[in-house]
């Protein structure tokens, strides 16, 4: 039996946070519906109000400040994958958005809720940590901004208040001198949940990295960089050894943080061979 | 009549029903709408096995806008259904025996009211042990039905197997294992039912055999035949699934007592719970060869998992059984095929109906004979496989159109001629060859097809079939056989199908049955027709019968080709004397029991073959396979609509791929599409298709069948390609991206 509810759809940002103070706990907020609408069909929403914030036009943009890059959470797959703002300053998220669903769900599906929904295999995230991104959460009267590292508590939890809502993604431009990439790992070529995704973005002086930034989803309790792994490669001529090392890292750091599970026979071996493929194109390494 | 005669046998034209469903005019089951139309919901078990104490439906009745709740004490007539075995309930009444079992039906004035009222059914069970391994079934004390947990066992047994490995050089045992399958057709099951004009209560549903839907409910409600109508209404895929009865009976049984016509359509989830899956087989394998590569003996033991009902069980075990070998000459055989119920989803007929299973297994046994010997996969298949005069493992004996060898043959010159495919630094690739053998129609039981033409008093020309098309294209080309028969053009023929009051049995739309069996009825009713046609216009003309000639709708003489007269003037005049133009056809493949002991007999009248070859690869860090291309030859005998048959090709390649690497459904895990994954185009490989013809003398115009053939040679060539990059071999269906890792890591690829 398919979950009941009231709807309302407010037409301003003041409007939508108003609702969310007075109803708290009690509404739930619903864009593309791309995860919501399972919920609902499955008869799980605990809800009685589902505000539909797909009206509300001051969370809908891509905005180039300065450096940064700023989005608005109602920014959908498709939009991200056309931008050229996000093409040229963050290529990584474009990729992952690109690898989410099937057309259809890109064109309804947001980044915001691709955050907020909190599942560990969100495409999007493990981009949006590499890219270090800031996200605004708004409530009535105030706002504050975290990194997006620190908005996750466990899988499908976040520290996201009931009348809060995500206004604002920024992150740093790293076009200049950076290198990324993002791979997807999944049961089938599309329209499937990752199995494993990496994300790393690198950034080369000379002939050494300098810096190089790395993120696997579905891997982690909550999303992290994988700091061992990223130390390793710091200031080396990357070479085919040194991405061994640093992938056998992220794999050794994945089983410390999540222990071992029935999946980790597959998972260990998995990641390890994503991150070396994901190195190695944006180090330039064959083996 | 037209001057351009399209659509006779052997031409590529669009599907005649295309349009139709491109334009959205076709109705499917879900789009019928009716004045005071009620809603229908089911009311399923949630446990495996368990004993109903009670139902208590008082408080459902009471919900707003209910009209009735049914349960099983509301049949008037028997409460078991069942194609081959009459085991399943219409709505069970002393047991359930999986989750999904249905318990109760809900009837009111809309879907919504419909599912609170199930909601509020009480039924109270005594739980009793489940059983979800067919092993533990065979020797547990356990009963899931009261004659026994054995459904079925079909053996064959031919020359002497241990003679047979002990004149053999090399000897293998292998063990291999499928999963269910679930077929995850567009539409899901759905239908509506009424009183008809003539009060007879009518179903129109969703299914791949009306008839057999038809004598279901005749059954289940006590009624005389002519007191039930069943229609098929346009049907969106069936993969075998739609060969049980789902909505049916519900639907007549509720239109028994109301008198008003009342609509079930069933969710995704629902669909998923409550129908048919693929048999998983544990298939043991013991195969002995001769140095110089000749097959001396093979010991197989086949035993599958029917779930909670029989449905088609016996059927997969039998074909199973008789196709265990392959389509390669064994002197010496000994197969023991078995099913099992357990708590499980029932299992039934899904496109193959256990030879994609079988294939599996044989095909990786010959590539590893062929590792053994030192030969090359292709030699050791030529060497074995039948041909003309070749014996089979139930002794029949192979007589014409085997056009294993030409598959073969043609696939690897195809591969030869192409492109290689060399391996992208850190990937594996490799290349596997799949074979198989089919029978057409059912194994070794009647399974007769018939069909009636007639022409009207205006000369138009009307073919009736009961025959299902359920989007493979059967409807185009039985009117193909009939315009080639008839020398006519395919636009001026109209086709009735799938309705008891109208048309007569063609039997199911399974077994890649209907072009060979329906088409011969068809082509026998038009060829009677076109007689009498013949013989009235030598009446009128004054010219013998044998001197005539019918073509493009004009009646022509034998000698010359003049024009004599028109299919028009022939009709009008017939019927001006009151004379009727109609002729009926009939066809039963010739076939023989099997032998209930040693399997001997002669199963099917013919064989399809083919033969895929694939080309994949592999990421040996990740597990993560592309199956790149696969070369596909199909022997059918003769292609009615060559577009069509590579339609049936590629399509088969699809879901082959999909058996071969992700298809899992795992009963109380799978509940949709989010869980259960098929291939989307960017899984699907490159297709080639390679159509052989070897005719069929007793098909029509050599006609044979490809509808399942079609699935069966790709998860074989995929696994064996497989095996060929990795340098091990996967024995467990599907080959997951943790099954392939697994391998390449026992290998110590990396």
């Amino acid at each position: 039996m398919r979950s009941e509810f009231s709807y309302i759809c407010p037409k301003s940002l003041k409007e939508a946070l108003e609702i969310l103070t007075d109803y708290g706990k009690r509404a739930r907020v619903i864009a593309g519906g791309t995860d919501l609408m399972t919920e609902i069909r499955e008869g799980k929403l605990e809800a009685e109000l589902l505000v539909d914030i797909t009206r509300v036009p001051e969370l809908r943009f891509i905005r180039e400040e300065g450096n940064q890059t700023s989005l608005g959470p109602l920014t959908t797959h498709a939009e991200l994958v056309s931008s050229m703002p996000i093409m040229r300053g963050a290529p990584v998220l474009g990729r992952a958005a690109h690898s989410v669903g099937s057309v259809q769900i890109r064109n309804i599906g947001t980044i915001g809720g691709n955050i907020v929904n909190a599942s560990p295999a969100a495409d999007t995230t493990p981009a949006l940590v590499v890219l270090g991104a800031q996200v605004v959460l708004e409530r009535r009267g105030g706002e504050r901004t975290l990194p997006i590292t620190d908005l996750y508590l466990a899988p499908y939890r976040t520290v996201i208040k009931p009348q809060e809502l995500v206004t604002k993604i920024t992150f740093d431009k790293v076009s200049n001198g950076w290198s990324s990439s993002f791979i997807k790992l999944a049961r089938r070529k599309a329209l499937a949940i990752a199995r494993m995704n990496v994300a790393v973005l690198a950034k080369m002086e000379g002939k050494r990295a300098k810096e190089v930034r790395i993120s696997v989803g579905s891997s982690t309790p909550t999303p992290c960089r994988m700091e061992k792994a990223e130390a390793l490669l710091k200031g080396t001529v990357p070479s085919a050894a040194i991405i061994e090392e640093a992938s056998q890292a992220v794999a050794q750091e994945m089983v410390e943080r999540s222990g071992v599970r029935s999946s980790t026979g597959y998972k260990r071996p998995a990641v390890q061979g994503l991150v070396k493929r994901a190195l190695q194109e944006v180090l330039a390494i064959n083996q | 009549m037209t001057m351009v005669v399209k659509g006779k046998v052997g031409e590529s034209i669009p599907r005649v029903d295309a349009l139709d469903k491109v334009l959205g005019k076709a109705r499917f089951a879900a789009d019928l709408k009716m004045e005071g139309l009620l809603y229908m919901k089911v009311l399923r078990s949630d446990r495996p096995h368990a004993r109903i104490k009670d139902i208590r439906t008082e408080k459902a009745e009471q919900m707003p806008g209910v009209v009735r709740i049914f349960t099983h004490k509301d049949i008037p007539g028997k409460n078991r259904t069942g194609i081959i075995n009459k085991d399943h309930p219409v709505l069970a009444d002393e047991k359930v025996r999986f989750i999904g079992d249905a318990i109760a039906l809900a009837v009111a004035h809309t879907e919504k009211q419909a599912e609170q009222a199930i909601g509020e059914i009480r039924v109270e069970y005594e739980d009793l042990p489940p059983i979800f391994d067919p092993q533990e079934a065979l020797r547990s004390a356990t009963l899931i039905h009261e004659k026994g947990n054995l459904l079925y066992e079909r053996d064959i047994t031919k020359g002497d197997v241990e003679q047979g490995f002990a004149e053999s050089d090399i000897v293998i045992q292998r063990t291999y294992l499928t999963s269910m399958v679930e077929h995850t057709y567009l539409e899901p099951d759905a239908g509506v039912a009424w009183i008809d004009d003539e009060g007879r209560i009518t179903v129109c549903a969703s299914t791949q055999n009306p008839h057999y839907d038809h004598h279901e409910i005749v059954t289940s409600l006590a009624l005389d035949p002519s007191q039930v109508r069943s229609i098929q209404a346009t049907t969106g895929g069936g993969f075998g699934s739609k060969l049980d009865v789902t909505v049916q009976c519900f639907l007549a049984l509720a239109v028994y007592y109301l008198r008003r016509p009342v609509r079930l359509v069933y969710t995704r989830e629902e669909a998923y719970l409550a129908t048919a899956k693929r048999h998983p087989l544990i298939m043991k394998y013991r195969t002995g060869v001769h140095r110089d590569g000749r097959l001396m003996a093979m010991d197989i033991d086949i035993l599958g998992d029917t779930g909670a009902y029989g449905s088609y069980g016996i059927a997969v075990a039998g074909r199973a059984a008789v196709h265990a070998t392959g389509p390669y000459r064994v002197p010496n055989v000994l197969v023991r095929s078995r099913m099992a119920y357990t708590n499980h989803p029932f299992c039934g007929a899904m496109r193959g109906f256990g030879v994609p299973q079988v294939a599996f297994a044989h095909e990786s046994q010959m590539d590893i004979l062929a590792e053994e010997l030192g030969m090359d996969p292709f030699e050791i298949r030529l060497l074995n496989a039948f041909d003309r005069g070749s014996e089979t493992a139930t002794g029949q004996i192979l007589k014409e159109s085997v056009g294993m060898r030409e598959c073969l043959r043609r696939v690897r010159k195809q591969r030869d001629e192409m492109q290689k495919v060399s391996a992208i630094p850190g990937k594996l690739v490799g290349m596997g060859i799949g074979a198989m053998w089919y029978g057409i129609g059912n194994t070794g039981v009647k399974n007769p097809s018939s069909a009636c033409a007639e022409l009207d008093h205006e000369g138009r020309f009307t073919l009736y079939t009961g025959a299902a098309d359920i989007g493979q294209g059967s409807s185009t080309v039985l009117s193909q056989i009939a315009a080639s028969e008839m020398g006519i053009g395919i636009e001026d023929i109209r086709l009735i199908r799938g309705d008891t009051a109208l048309t007569p049995d063609a039997g199911a739309t399974s077994a890649s049955r209907q072009t060979y069996i329906s088409g011969n009825a068809v082509r026998e009713a038009t060829g009677n027709l076109r007689k009498s046609v013949l013989a009235e216009a030598s009446r009128f003309l004054e010219i013998p019968p044998q001197e005539l000639t019918m073509e493009d709708g004009l009646v022509k003489s034998m000698k010359d080709g003049e024009i004599l007269t028109t299919l028009e003037e022939v009709t009008a005049r017939s019927y001006s004397e009151g004379k009727q133009l109609r002729a009926e056809g009939f066809f039963d493949p010739p076939t023989t029991n099997l032998n209930p002991e040693t399997g001997q007999g002669i199963p099917y009248a013919t064989y399809a073959f083919a033969c895929h070859v694939a080309d994949v690869q592999v990421d040996p860090n990740t597990g993560e396979v592309d199956v790149l291309r696969v070369v596909a030859a199909h022997d059918v005998g003769k292609a009615v609509n060559p577009s069509n048959v590579v339609g049936q090709i590629a399509s088969g390649v699809a879901m082959g791929t999909g058996f071969a690497l992700m298809e899992e459904f795992v009963p109380g895990q799978t509940r949709s599409m989010r869980q259960y994954l098929i291939p989307t185009v960017k899984d699907v490989p490159v297709v080639i298709p390679i159509i052989v013809e070897d005719p069929e003398p007793t098909g029509p115009f050599g006609a044979k069948g490809v509808g399942e053939p079609a699935l069966i040679p790709t998860a074989p060539a995929i696994l064996n390609a497989l095996a060929q990059a990795l340098g091990e071999r996967i024995y467990h269906l599907p080959a997951s991206l943790e099954r392939v890792l697994k391998a390449c890591r026992r290998e110590g690829s990396s």
